[in-house]
Order: C-alpha cells, then structure tokens, then sequence
C-alpha cells in the first residue's frame, strides 16, 4: 500500500471516529501539557532566576569555617587568598576563568536619594568589588540593552559635542554622536586618580607625591611607550620630583576627569583639580559638579587666582571627588559606578517603603543613574579615621545583579582594590575574601567542588542556596514528568480501549480490504498511523494548552508579584526540542496503546466476517 | 483455470471437528459461468473461499489461474487477491462512510504497481456499465439492495480480475432486484471473458449458468449444463 493511499485512509478514519479518539486523547492532551509546562517552567526558572545569581557552570566559594573551642575560623589564612591562589585556582582541571571578590575593609557611610524620596536616605555603606567581566552579560540584560540599541537603528544618528545637545536619556558618545545612555558600560576598572599620604597606600611600582599614586621617573625617562617625564602636577618650586604621565596633544587624548596640560604642543594627561567651594556640599545634597571648581584654570583663560577669574567647573560626566574633607580639595573624577542587588530593592518595596512612607520603586529606569554621596574613612556605627584621611566621592547607580551584594555596594574591583589600599594599606588590598569559578559545563562541577573542598574552601551562601535551589527544581521536574507519564501511561490504556472497540466495529471493513488486496500489514499501518496522527493531534493541543497556561502564569505572577523588581516578564523557556521530545511522547504512548489492537486487526479472518 | 484436487477442510471449534470438504475434486475452464449448489453446510462457501485465497487452512491442491495457493505468504497471497480474484458478497459489505465512487475504486489502495491508470475514470465506466453513473456521489445508504449489489459487482470488476466469485448474490434481494444483479454479472462476465463462480440456492440463478456443480458431503456429487 503506497504512504499516500494509507495517509489518505488513515486521515478518513480518523475523521470518521473523531469523537471517540478526541475523548480517549483528553489524558494525552492533559499529560502533554503538564509536561511541557514544567519542563518549560523549570528551564524557565533556571534560565532566568536561578542563573542570574549563579549560572550553572559557576560557583562562588569562600574559605571553609571551622569551630575551635566554640570560635569560628577560617581553614585558610587571609594572607594565602593573594593573586597567587587565584593562579593555582585557574590552574585547576575544567575550570576555565576565576574571578576573585574583595570586600571593603574601611569604614564608609552614603547618603542621598533625596530627588526620589523627598528627602536623603543615610545609611552604613559595605562594598563588594567585582569583575567588570563577570557582571557585563547580566547587567545588559537587565538594562535592555539589545531594545535599547534595537530602537537606535531606526532613527538617524544626531552629531553632538555635550550631553547636553543630546535627548534626555541620550549622551553625547566618543564618536561625536547622540545615542541612549549605556550604563553598564560604565562598570570598568579605570580609575583616575589613586589617593595616598604615603607610599604604602600605593601599588609596589608607585610613589605616593603630592598626595596621588604616580610612577616616578627612572633617570629622567619612562620605561612605558608614550609617556612623558614631567615635573609632578601640583608641585610647587624647586625639587618637585619627576612623574611619568601619558602623553597627549588635546583634551580628548585624555581620560574622564583629565586635562591635557602642556598643549598645544606634546603634553600629558593629568588629572584636573578642584575645589568645594561649600564644606556643607560636604554633607548635603547638593550636587558636587555645582559647588566644586577647577583649581587649574579658569574659564575666561586668565591667570588662575586672579580677581577676573570666571570659575570653571569640572567637566562633564565628572563631580569635584574631595579627596580629605579638611582642605576641601580633590580632582574632577567621574563618580563611583555601583551595582546594587535587586534583593536590596525587594526589601525597600516589602519593607522600608511602607514603614518609611516611600513610594514603591519599580523597574530600573527610576534608579539608573542615580547619584549619591560616600563619606570614606567615617561611620554610623564605629570611630571615624582623623578628618585629613576622610574622603567624599560620588556614587552612581549603573545597573543591578543577583551577584551584588544583598546590603551594600558592588563596585569594580579596582576601586575597591584602591580604596582598601589608601585606608588600610598595601595588605589589605593584596588579599580576596571570595572566588567565582566558572568551568565550561555542570558537569565538571562536582568534580571541581569536590577539589575545591579538599584546598579548604566551601561554597558561599548565595552559590550553596543557589545549587539547592536547582537541585530541589531538578527534583520537582522529575516530581512532575513522572506525573505527566502516568497521566499518559493511563491515556494510553484508554487509547488501547477505543481502538479495541473502533477495530471490533470495522471488522467487516477489514475482511473487505483484506479481500482487496491488503495485507496484515496495510491493516496494522493503518491503524498504528490513526495513533500516530491522534498523537501528534493531541500532543499539538497538549502544547497550545500549556503555551496558554504559561502565559496565563505569566500574567498571574506580573499581578501578584507587584513588589518584586526585576522579575522576569516570561518564567518559561520553551527550548524546541523539549517541543519535539512532547510530541514523540505523545505520538509514542498513542502508538503503544493501539499497539495490540492493531495486531488484532491485522489478524482479523476475512473469511470469517465476510461470508455469513 | 481452476484445478483442485483431494481438497479436505475441517473446522475446529471447542475441540469438535466438523469436517466440511472431505476430498473435493474440481476443474473449472476459463471463461465458464459456474453455479454451486447444496445445502447449507454442505461446503459451497467453504470452496470458494479456498479458491479466493482468503482460506488457507485445508489439505489438497488447489492451482487457481496457474498459481498454487497453498504454501503462498500473506503478501502473495494478498497480490494474487488483489489481481486474479474478486468477490461479489451476499451483504455487499459496502463501506457505508465512502461514496460509491469511492467504493468502487477501494482497491486502488493497493494498487502499488498502478495497474489501473485513471482509477476515478475506471469507476465511473463501471459504474456507467451497471447503470449507476449518476449515483457515484450517492452514500451506499442512499441506494437500494440491488444497487448496492450493482456497486459491489463494479467494486470487483475494478482491477480487471480473472476470476469472480459470487456468494448467494441474490440472497439479500428480491426477485426483480435479483434479475437484475444477474443480469449484470452475466452480461459483464461474458463481455470481460472472466471465470465466475456463483454459489446459489436459486435454481433460476443456477439455470442462467454454464454449468451446475452440486456439491453434498465436502464432495462434488454431480456436474452438467444447467436444465
């Protein structure tokens, strides 16, 4: 029998006795849908929640704790946790990239937010220094980067100079035209200026002059290609030592917050000095890039100092940093990037917003680029360090992570790195607290744990609750696949019995089509294929069900969820083959079912049924 | 055409054996207009159920059309259904959800080597043949019993057989239904040159044949022209 006559046949059938297999295919369509819905929810939830803490491939681990006489210590010294473990941490098998942790070990405390709450928020502050390169892939994401860059294409490009020129939400971007503000971008290593009051607030290579990290001169030149030795910024009269600067011949050969001094004509690129010209800009509100001046020029071009002096203040994208809160001075610097945790904004919501009176935040375009002020060197809670060693700086809100810290500030490790380094010494800014390890797939992970305990580390609290979680998922997945195949296990018995009684009923016709010319095996191919296409009937609506439900869930969580941020608009993740895997599950138990009714049909004797 | 010889059946059921042909001996000429006669249980239906290939559990040789049924495999067997033989039943056994176009061309299914070109335009010629033309698109609820005889009498002529076997084809129907179910298939034998056996209890049918075998006791009692 060709496969065209048999479709044919088989699609008649089907028709004819269409409310037979449609009440027998119910526990198909039922099962297929509860599998695909937990499949899909369970991919969804590792894909889109549990992966934004941890992925997978990645594990966070922290030196192991251990009770001696009723006191807690680590099994690792803080002085072992140095750049050299994190080379033998890269060193081991299936780990592919390590990226270390630092905490803040200074006293800090922030305050603002004034523009969104009415007044400002104080509060104690902790930093987390991070990767840029661990957070970039998260913190596009939940920016909407790709939208955002979507949107771009479709209008022509405005060329500007200044932000200023540009929309609002738009800034004025290296090539000279306007585009939408990327924050994430912003989360980089570069920092413009190092403080120090003495050489061991310095990298090893480095000399604390004139209160900033500089290379010193060796022999009057400088080892690094475009370079050039000049006498130290800042430094007035004779014996001012000779720093090496990067060389530059404009402005825009220089970072954020520098100056091309020396031009026209080769020059170097130094960092721009300022001065609050309020102490209660200090403490207050008030925007750093408002009160603060430069001390290096002046905006008429005379001499600086002089009464005609028109005061200039630092350049766009920077804030006056005061680098001791005495003297009131410091340098232009761009401010802080900050990523917050979107746990901290829960909390707000559920909790301080009600207490406190606030408006419930949502969404991140209400605290992206939101700028506060950290008091270094001062607390809320413990002695502050002397007046000369306490800085102000400027925050900005760039973007927040399942990886930042809960309650704090995660930053790029650098500024922490330099941060710990001026306030507490080179030691303190030798030395990590935590790893994240990522390999190239789950597998190697326990193997790689397994190791990791044996050197002295456990996993950290975020990535232990985080593998829980995705275990106790891999368990409700099996929980509910092994539902769905017992609710098609018992569809197909079903099925068995409406093909028993549809072949009963055709017995006449099969004998016809037996005298025909059709053999057992025509007859058993047709009605295996009436349950391939009941199957693949039911499992299509078995997936259309749960695609509704998904999205019924989806908006039941978008109403019910109000005061959680950042959650996920879609919990499901429907992969294509979980889609073909449902199907051949369904046409599978279909054709299981028909299995023996369709031998019995095979076997009918049209001798019998024919000749009465 | 037809050659059987020492052909024993016997049925079996809950452990009694009846016994229904009991050494058969038979020849039938290419062309002939067949009639079997005997009394019920007698084996006339038996016999042509072997020569049709659809039984297969006997002792003796039965050569039909110069194949040897006995020994076939289901597919050979169901080919040699498909292209020597054809059967003309007392029910008709209709397919009641097709229309009798589409029963008359059922065995184009399995038409695998597409003997039959146009099976659409060989229905309807058919049809046309037993006078049904205009009913092809008629549901076989639709039609009488002696039309419904008439459609399945085309449904057998459909793949261009060399041997017709009708089973009490007038048994279902009246006297002038019946008249006309004979007609057609003596006429269209006759035109097609086909072998036909009838199995019959009417002496009007048997008087219409070539020949009439009578058939008592699983045995061939006597054979002759029809008086």
């Amino acid at each position: 029998m060709k496969a065209s006559s048999a479709w044919s046949v088989i699609v008649q059938n089907v028709r004819r006795n269409r409310r037979a297999f449609a009440l027998s295919s119910v526990g198909i369509v039922v099962g297929v849908s509860t599998f695909v819905f937990f499949i899909a929810l369970s991919s969804g939830v590792k894909e889109r929640v549990l992966n934004r803490i941890y992925p997978v491939n990645q594990i966070e681990v922290e030196p192991a704790m251990v009770q001696v006489m009723g006191v807690s210590k680590t099994v690792l010294s803080a002085d072992e946790l140095d750049e050299g473990m994190v080379e033998s941490l890269r060193a081991l098998p299936a780990v592919t990239a390590v990226y270390p942790k630092m905490r803040s070990r200074l006293q800090a405390r922030l305050w603002g937010g004034k523009s969104l709450f009415g007044h400002a928020l104080r509060t104690e502050a902790f930093f987390d220094g991070l990767e840029a390169s661990l957070l970039a892939e998260e913190l596009q994401e939940v920016e909407g980067v790709a939208q955002k860059r979507s949107r771009d294409q479709s209008r022509t490009a405005k060329s500007c100079k200044r932000d200023d020129e540009c929309a609002l939400g738009d800034e004025c971007r290296a090539d000279g035209t306007c585009g939408r503000i990327e924050y994430w971008s912003r989360f980089a290593d570069a920092q413009a200026v190092s403080y120090c009051s003495e050489d061991t607030h310095c990298p090893e290579a480095l000399r604390c002059i004139q209160g900033v990290c500089r290379a010193p001169c060796e022999q009057g030149a400088c080892a690094g290609s475009g370079q050039r030795c000049v006498a130290a910024p800042g430094c007035g009269g004779g014996g001012c030592p000779a720093v090496c600067l990067p060389a530059c011949s404009s402005d825009r050969g220089c970072g954020a917050g520098e100056a091309c001094v020396g031009s026209p004509g080769p020059g170097t690129c130094q960092a721009i000095p300022c001065r609050l010209t309020r102490r209660d800009a200090l403490w207050s509100d008030l925007p750093a890039d408002v009160v603060g001046e430069r001390t290096d020029r002046c905006a008429n071009g005379v001499e600086f100092g002089s009464e005609a002096c028109v005061k200039e203040s630092c350049p766009e994208t920077t804030t006056c940093a005061t680098s001791d809160v005495t003297s009131l001075s410091g340098f232009c610097e761009p401010p802080i990037p900050v990523v917050l945790s979107p746990f901290l904004i829960e909390v707000f919501n559920t909790s301080v917003a009600s207490a406190l009176g606030f408006q419930p935040l949502d969404g991140v375009q209400a605290l992206l680029g939101v700028r506060f002020k950290i008091h270094l060197g001062a607390s809320y809670f413990s002695n502050a360090l002397p007046q000369d060693r306490q800085a102000v700086r400027v925050g900005e809100v760039i973007g927040f992570s399942s990886k930042a810290l809960d309650f704090g500030l995660t930053v790029p490790i650098e500024h922490v790195r330099s941060l710990n380094r001026r306030f507490m010494g080179r030691e303190a800014a030798s030395t990590y607290d935590t790893f994240v390890l990522e390999t190239a797939g789950n597998e190697d992970m326990s193997g790689l744990i397994a190791a990791l305990e044996a050197r002295g580390f456990e996993l950290s609290r975020k990535s232990r609750d985080a593998r829980k979680a995705a275990d106790l998922l891999f368990i409700l997945t099996l929980v509910f696949g092994f539902i769905s195949l017992v609710i098609v296990g018992i569809a197909a018995v079903n099925i068995t019995h409406t093909f028993l009684v549809i072949v009963s009923e055709r017995r006449y016709e099969i004998g016809v089509l037996r005298a025909l010319g059709a053999t057992r095996g025509d007859i058993r191919r047709i009605v295996l294929g009436e349950a391939v296409l009941v199957g693949l009937v039911g499992g299509a609506l078995g997936v259309g069900i749960a695609f509704l439900a998904s999205s019924l869930a989806n908006w039941a969580a978008s109403q019910a969820l109000t005061g959680v941020p950042f959650k996920p608009d879609d919990f499901f993740v429907y992969d294509p083959m979980i889609l073909v895997a449902a199907l051949a599950f369904s046409i599978i138990f279909c054709v299981l079912g028909a299995w023996v009714p369709a031998r019995r049909a095979s076997r009918v004797d049209p001798a019998r049924v024919l000749v009465t | 055409m037809i050659r059987i010889q020492g052909l024993h059946k016997t049925y079996v059921d809950s452990e009694v054996e009846t016994p229904v042909l009991r050494g058969l001996e038979l020849e039938v000429r290419s062309g002939e207009l067949l009639a079997l006669v005997g009394k019920s249980g007698s084996g006339k239906s038996t016999l042509l159920n072997v020569i049709g290939g659809l039984d297969q559990d006997y002792q003796g040789d039965v050569e039909v059309a110069g194949v040897t049924l006995r020994g076939l495999d289901d597919r050979a067997l169901s080919r040699f259904r498909h292209e020597t033989v054809s059967y003309v039943f007392q029910l008709f056994h209709l397919l009641p959800h097709l229309t009798v176009l589409e029963n008359v061309r059922l065995a184009a299914w399995f038409d695998d080597e597409a003997r039959i070109a146009a099976p659409d335009a060989r229905a309807l010629e058919l049809l046309d043949r037993v006078g049904l033309a205009d009913r092809a698109a008629s549901r076989p609820g639709q039609l009488s019993g002696g039309e419904k005889q008439r459609v399945a009498i085309a449904r057998a002529l459909f793949t261009r057989p060399r041997l017709l076997l009708a089973d009490e084809p007038t048994g279902a129907l009246d006297t002038e239904h019946g008249a006309s179910v004979l007609n057609a298939i003596t006429e269209l034998s006759r035109a097609d040159g086909l072998t036909v056996i009838v199995v019959t209890h009417d002496d009007h049918v048997a008087s219409r044949c070539d020949r009439v075998v009578r058939i008592s006791d699983g045995r061939v009692v006597s054979s002759g022209g029809a008086s």
